[in-house]
Formats: C-alpha cells, sequence, structure tokens
C-alpha cells in the first residue's frame, strides 16, 4: 500500500458565506481553526465542490487559497482546487496556487461541455505540463457530467506529477479497481464518496476525501483506523452508524453543501451562508438534520 | 415587450472563434456575423451559448465579445445575450452588463454543476429577471446543465413579466415541449434547442406556441432550415420530412468521436464553407484528419460543397 504525506483521512473545507453573498473570511479562520484543533484530518482541500467552487470568480479563489495557506501555516498539506471549465483558466489558476505554496492541486473534469476523452486527456495533459505541483485527478461524473475512463486514466497516470486520483464511487463503484490495475504501485487512491468509504478502500484506495467529515469527522477517523488495524467488525459497525448522515442530511437534494453548513452550525461551528442558487434549509430539513445529529449524539 | 416575429425562426447561437494561442479571435467573430448575415442563414445571432462556448470564457470577454459585436452589427440583426452563468450573481451582472450595453433580449442558461432544486432555480431566475427590464428566455439543458426545469416550475417562471419564453433542448425529453404547452399561457414562446428534433417541435406546438429554433446547425445550413419550417407549416409534410432526414446525417456527424458536444465540428464544417470559425478552446480539441474526411463527405452528399 502507497504511503503518502497527504495521508488517510482529507477534508475539503466549505467557504462560508456572508448574508450579502461576501465570503465571510473569519468563519472560514474559525472553521479552519476547528479542524485543526479536532485532530481527525491529515490534509485540508480548498476550493473543490465542498467550496461552491463554480460560484467563486477567479480571483476569489486566488483569494482564499491564499487565506487557506496562510491560516493553515503547513500544520497540514493544504490541496488547492483549481478546476475550471477552460484549459486556459485551470492553468491560470494551478500556477496561482503553485506560487501560493499549495501542497498540491486537484483538478476536477472540465464540466459542462462534455469533452470526448480525448480532450479530457488533453486537458490535464497541457496543465500538468504548466506546473511543477503534484496533481490529483477529480472525477466526479455527477456534477461534471464527464467520466475519465480507465483507458484514459491509464494514459494519463504515465504523466509524472499525476500522483492521485480523488473518485467519486456511487456512480460507477468498482471503476477504482479498473483504475488500480492500470497504474503505477505509488500512485495515490483516494475515495471521493462518503457513503462508500468502506467499498473503496477494500479495493485498494489510500484514503477518503470526506466532507461530511467536517461534522462527523471523530466517526469516520475512527473507522478508518479501525479498519487499517485490522478490527473490521468495529469499521462495520461505525460504517452502519454514519451510514443515516449521508442517506438522510447528505440525501435531502442532489447538492449536499446547504445541510452540511446547516450541519456544522447545529454543532456549533458556524459556516455563514451559501451562494445562490443554493439556498439554505427549510426547517423541515433543520429538523431532519437534528434528529440525525441527535442520533450520532453529536446535539 | 418582447416581439418574437423580430427574432424571427432562425436564432443562431453564433460560434466564438479563438486562436491557436487560445485567446478569443474578436475580428474573427465580426466576421462571422457579418457572413451570417450576409448569406441570410440567420434571422437573429445568439452571443455566448453553449455553441459560443460560454462555459470557457471569463466574465471580461464575454462583455467585451457582446460590445465587439454590437458595434459592428448595430441593428442590421436582432441579437441575443446569452447571460446564464454558474452563480445567480454573476448571471445579474452580466445580465445588467448586456442590457447596459443595448441588448433587448437575454437567454440566461440554468446554472450547472451545482445540480440545485427545482426550488432554488425558481428563485435564480426570479433574481435574475428582477434584475433587469428587458425579456428573458430560459434555456433548459440538462446534458449539459445536469439539471432539468421542470413544466411546474416554467410555469411558476412564465408568472413573471419579463420572462418570456424558453429554448428547449428536446432530444432528452421529446415530449416536455408539449408539457411546456400546456402549463403556459399562449403568449409564452417556446424554441426548439436542437437540431434533429425541429420538426417534432413543430408538430407538437405549431406556429402559435413554437418560436422558432436556436441552431448550430443553421451556420451551415439556416437558410435550409427555414425552407424546412416552411414547408412544413404550409402542411407539405412530406418534402419538410424529407429535408429533415437529408440534414440527420449532417447533425450525426457532428457528434462523431463521442463528442457530445457539435461545436468543434461545426467549426470545421464553417471552414469548409469560407467561414473563419477558428478553432475551439481547449479541452475542446479540433477535429482530426478523419473526422473532417468524414464531414466532407457528408457536405458534399447535402451539396454545401
Amino acid at each position: 500500500m502507497a504511503q503518502s504525506k497527504f495521508g488517510r483521512l482529507i477534508i475539503p473545507l466549505v467557504v462560508p458565506f456572508k448574508e450579502n453573498e461576501d465570503i465571510d473570511f473569519d468563519k472560514l479562520e474559525n472553521l479552519i481553526k476547528v479542524q485543526l484543533s479536532s485532530g481527525f484530518c491529515d490534509s485540508l482541500i480548498i476550493g473543490g465542490t465542498t467550496s461552491e467552487f463554480p460560484a467563486l470568480s477567479y480571483d476569489e479563489r486566488a483569494e482564499i487559497i491564499e487565506f487557506v495557506v496562510r491560516t493553515v501555516g503547513k500544520r497540514v498539506p493544504v490541496i488547492a482546487g483549481t478546476g475550471f471549465a477552460s484549459t486556459r483558466e485551470t492553468i491560470k489558476l494551478t500556477q496561482k496556487a503553485e506560487e501560493i505554496g499549495v501542497d498540491m492541486a486537484m483538478i476536477v473534469g472540465p464540466y459542462y461541455q462534455r469533452p470526448n476523452q480525448e480532450g479530457i486527456y488533453q486537458h490535464y495533459k497541457a496543465v500538468a505540463e504548466a506546473t511543477n505541483l503534484p496533481i490529483m485527478l477529480y472525477n466526479i461524473p455527477f456534477f461534471d457530467g464527464v467520466n475519465i475512463t480507465p483507458a484514459t486514466f491509464k494514459r494519463l497516470a504515465k504523466i509524472s506529477n499525476i500522483i492521485a486520483i480523488k473518485e467519486e464511487a456511487s456512480l460507477n463503484p468498482t471503476q477504482i479497481t479498473q483504475y488500480i490495475h492500470d497504474a503505477p504501485d505509488t500512485f495515490l487512491f483516494y475515495d471521493g464518496d462518503d457513503s462508500m468509504i468502506l467499498p473503496v478502500l477494500i479495493q485498494g484506495a489510500i484514503g477518503v476525501v470526506s466532507g461530511g467529515a467536517l461534522v462527523i469527522g471523530k466517526y469516520i477517523r475512527k473507522m478508518l483506523d479501525s479498519y487499517f488495524d485490522g478490527d473490521l467488525e468495529m469499521a462495520k459497525n461505525l460504517h452502519h452508524k454514519i451510514a443515516p448522515f449521508f442517506s438522510r442530511v447528505f440525501g435531502l437534494r442532489e447538492n449536499p453543501i446547504p445541510a452540511l453548513k446547516e450541519a456544522l452550525k447545529q454543532v456549533g461551528v458556524d459556516a455563514g451562508c451559501c451562494r445562490r442558487p443554493l439556498m439554505g434549509c427549510t426547517d423541515e430539513e433543520k429538523k431532519i438534520i437534528h434528529d440525525v445529529l441527535s442520533e450520532l449524539e453529536l446535539v | 415587450m418582447f416581439d418574437r416575429n423580430r427574432y424571427g425562426r432562425i436564432l443562431v447561437p453564433m460560434v466564438t472563434p479563438f486562436k491557436e494561442d487560445q485567446s478569443v479571435d474578436y475580428e474573427a467573430a465580426v466576421g462571422v456575423a457579418e457572413k451570417l448575415i450576409e448569406d441570410n442563414k440567420a434571422d437573429s445571432i445568439i452571443l455566448s451559448g453553449t455553441t459560443g462556448e460560454f462555459h470557457a470564457m471569463t466574465f471580461e470577454e464575454r462583455v467585451r465579445l457582446f460590445e465587439v459585436i454590437k458595434e459592428a452589427v448595430g441593428d442590421r440583426i436582432p441579437l441575443v445575450a446569452g447571460i446564464g452563468s454558474a452563480s445567480t450573481i454573476e448571471t445579474i451582472a452580466l445580465a445588467r452588463k448586456a442590457e447596459e450595453l443595448g441588448y433587448e433580449l437575454l437567454m440566461a442558461v440554468s446554472p450547472y454543476y451545482t445540480r440545485p432544486t427545482q426550488r432554488e432555480l425558481y428563485n435564480h431566475f426570479k433574481m435574475v429577471a428582477e434584475s433587469v427590464s428587458v425579456p428573458i428566455l430560459l434555456y433548459n439543458i440538462p446534458i449539459f446543465t445536469g439539471v432539468n426545469l421542470n413544466p411546474e416550475t416554467v410555469a411558476s417562471l412564465a408568472a413573471i413579466a419579463n420572462i418570456v419564453g424558453i429554448k428547449e433542448e428536446a432530444e432528452l425529453n421529446p415530449k416536455q415541449i408539449t408539457a411546456f404547452i400546456n402549463a403556459t399561457p399562449d403568449d409564452f414562446v417556446i424554441y426548439c434547442g436542437d437540431d434533429t428534433m425541429v420538426l417534432e417541435a413543430f408538430a407538437q406546438g405549431g406556429e402559435k406556441r413554437i418560436g422558432g429554433i436556436v441552431s448550430g446547425a443553421s451556420h451551415l445550413i439556416g437558410d435550409q432550415m427555414r425552407n424546412m419550417i416552411d414547408l412544413f407549416l404550409a402542411g407539405n409534410v412530406k418534402e419538410a420530412a424529407e429535408m429533415q432526414q437529408k440534414f440527420f446525417r449532417l447533425f450525426r456527424v457532428m457528434g462523431q468521436n463521442g463528442r457530445t458536444n457539435p461545436v468543434s465540428l461545426i467549426k470545421e464544417a464553417m471552414k469548409m464553407i469560407g467561414y473563419n470559425a477558428g478553432i475551439p478552446r481547449l479541452p475542446l480539441t479540433p477535429g482530426t484528419e478523419e473526422e473532417k474526411a468524414n464531414i466532407r463527405r457528408v457536405m458534399e452528399s447535402l451539396g454545401l460543397l
């Protein structure tokens, strides 16, 4: 099994917004403080889907990356999501993130336009050649509309600074097995889907990128540690214990971020508002979230 | 406030030419607009739609395109500004900018990537509509945005005064046009946004409810698409159907090699008939020699070359 400084539990940060939809840096700073003091995460990601990156401008994304790198102060590695729909803008933000000093760039598949596999390959190749940063591929067809097929992955894994992939596994639960067959032993595989952690670990992933861990980090950390210590019974029990958080809280809508921010608020970390079109939770949704958090003994 | 007749039946979502270095070729964009007018391929031109690769352009580039084309074309052909972005605030900012530049009709694609709920979609479009005083067309294209505007949501949005119509990408939900027609008042206009579904759209709503087509292939055959629709509406179904059967090959050749997005190959075909359409912006890639040969064959068989 590959080892990595990025560790087993990577937590993607939300970006708190004020009522007027400006970025709330005070709340972001507090969120980072809480995550680092809890000690569950091995690395942090800024600028992923959980950060609502499609709703942020280039300048805002660069500013947030800089803020997070400065606030974290090298206590854990920082991974920056730098993907845009165009290769040109992705390269620009990746180079900016390198200059700021992040530890890795995570690049989402170019969304909206549904390029063919050759277009996906050319996109990642051009970005990888434009930076010295290590790159994590980010496959999330549910949102970006394209899948990195195993054949394309095989070509990409040969590029020297493409070292990791985050795979959103519920749409293609065993694709990661095909990926692993085609990659060098040092390549890092992360599950990107909170409800699929154990099923992906068993296929050979090294860890998880988990938005849910912002709220239920202690359970996810314990599940990972139990699994890697060989206590599969404990890992399985935890898998079942946290399942309602994903089915009932994240399952409220197709996009889980409003529910995630509400859950953070209920456990005492004010993560602000979402940027529209995403809207805050209804009273009914808040009640469901509260019920699940009660069952998990978090409120 | 919205006179559908002014915009005609053939609305061409104009390609945005890019240079080899990936920058926007504004001069070539003006050339494409001029030639579309000269060739009588378009009744209106839509800028910064999906075929215009808006998603790969920055806010500033989209504004510059609006400026440059408006200045060059003036009132010779109606212009529509595609103003949709992934967030509500950016969509509003671009809508206001387009209105300020004199655009009298805006088209707003659903917020993509984030997969908002119907309540969030309603709120998004309502806020956008309230931010300007010009009319707005909704733009439903779930294959790219990941969300569908349901008929109930369209019905609620149609009650907002300056939301005047919808462009529907019909191939995924071929009968949704009928559901939209049933859910909205008679003056709410529906445009077919799918080149393969033109007659099917007119069959569902007739001249009364279907305003026309937003058609990427009309860069190549806009004049013939106009004839085909005229024939169909005049009751000459057989001849219209034969034209659509013939054109189907052209639409399909644009999607070869898993190209869900036809814009790269539309640009190649445009070059074959004298348009300086530039290249697409990466990750979309130019046509390969083999792809171009396939296009050429179909274009020749249709008498376009």
